[in-house]
């Protein structure tokens, strides 16, 4: 895989993202599943059914959010040593192969719709953030200075 | 930087360096030896088409053609984690062989 020093080496960047991705995953189940067994207990109880919500199921969207960047980091590392490239197609690969492989145990269908939708969203994600960076880093124009006028000849 | 940071925030495409590509990372290429030995074990058994209760294989879902690519592809990664077994063994004989 890649020796580029300018970042960590790839085992240590897929602890990280697996990391990264439970830690997100946990906390966004803490907000949407808090709120969700909130809104869905009985008055009185709507803070024990808030805290037993988040209990019961934020572990569980952290698992899966921290198995997906996982997987996807194990990807793009691969494919990165692979193709000996560093490009927006990177992503897209491992995004095909990450959804493909979560979804594998559902049948042939299956993975193929899964694939090509986590290919595709990478793809959108990563054009998104391409058309961001241009947006951030526009070109400063030069000013326009009139032309000077040519000296007629004696 | 992170994998998924770099999804929202892509670096410039380059390739790598000659450098980089001739210098080798021996957790990296541990790391690739492993998942494709495990995750090749794990494709090239039946295990994943079985149903988790009923542990039939259901053939409508699972077509013989797609049992057997997904059977292949898990002896082709296993093949590939063997090959970069290899390679690690090879890094730390050539790390041993320098230091002596």
């Amino acid at each position: 895989m890649s020796a580029d020093h300018t970042r960590d080496p790839c085992p240590i960047v897929i602890l990280n993202d697996f990391g990264g991705a439970f830690a997100m995953g946990a906390i966004g189940g803490c907000v949407w599943h808090g709120i969700k067994g909130f809104r869905n207990s009985p008055y009185g109880e709507r803070g024990y059914g808030a805290l037993s919500a988040i209990k019961q199921r934020a572990p569980r969207v952290g698992g899966n959010l921290g198995v997906w960047g996982g997987l996807f980091s194990i990807f793009d590392c691969s494919v990165k040593a692979i193709r000996k490239r560093e490009d927006a197609w990177n992503a897209v690969i491992a995004g095909f192969f990450t959804g493909g492989a979560l979804a594998i145990r559902g049948g042939w269908k299956h993975t193929r719709n899964s694939a090509i939708t986590c290919a595709c969203l990478l793809g959108v994600f990563e054009g998104v953030g391409m058309m961001m960076q241009r947006l951030q880093a526009q070109p400063t124009m030069a000013p326009v200075y009139p032309e000077e006028p040519q000296a007629l000849a004696a | 930087m992170s994998n998924i940071a770099s999804i929202f925030n892509p670096p410039p495409p380059r390739d790598f360096s000659d450098k980089e590509i001739a210098e080798q990372c021996l957790s990296c290429t541990t790391i690739q030896s492993l998942v494709g030995l495990i995750g090749g074990f794990y494709l090239s058994t039946s295990n994943q088409f079985k149903d988790k209760t009923s542990g039939k294989i259901d053939f409508h879902k699972n077509p013989l053609w797609w049992q057997k690519s997904v059977k292949g592809l898990g002896v082709i990664l296993f093949g590939l984690g063997a090959y970069r077994a290899g390679e690690v063994l090879q890094i730390l004989y050539n790390r041993k062989f320098e230091k002596h």
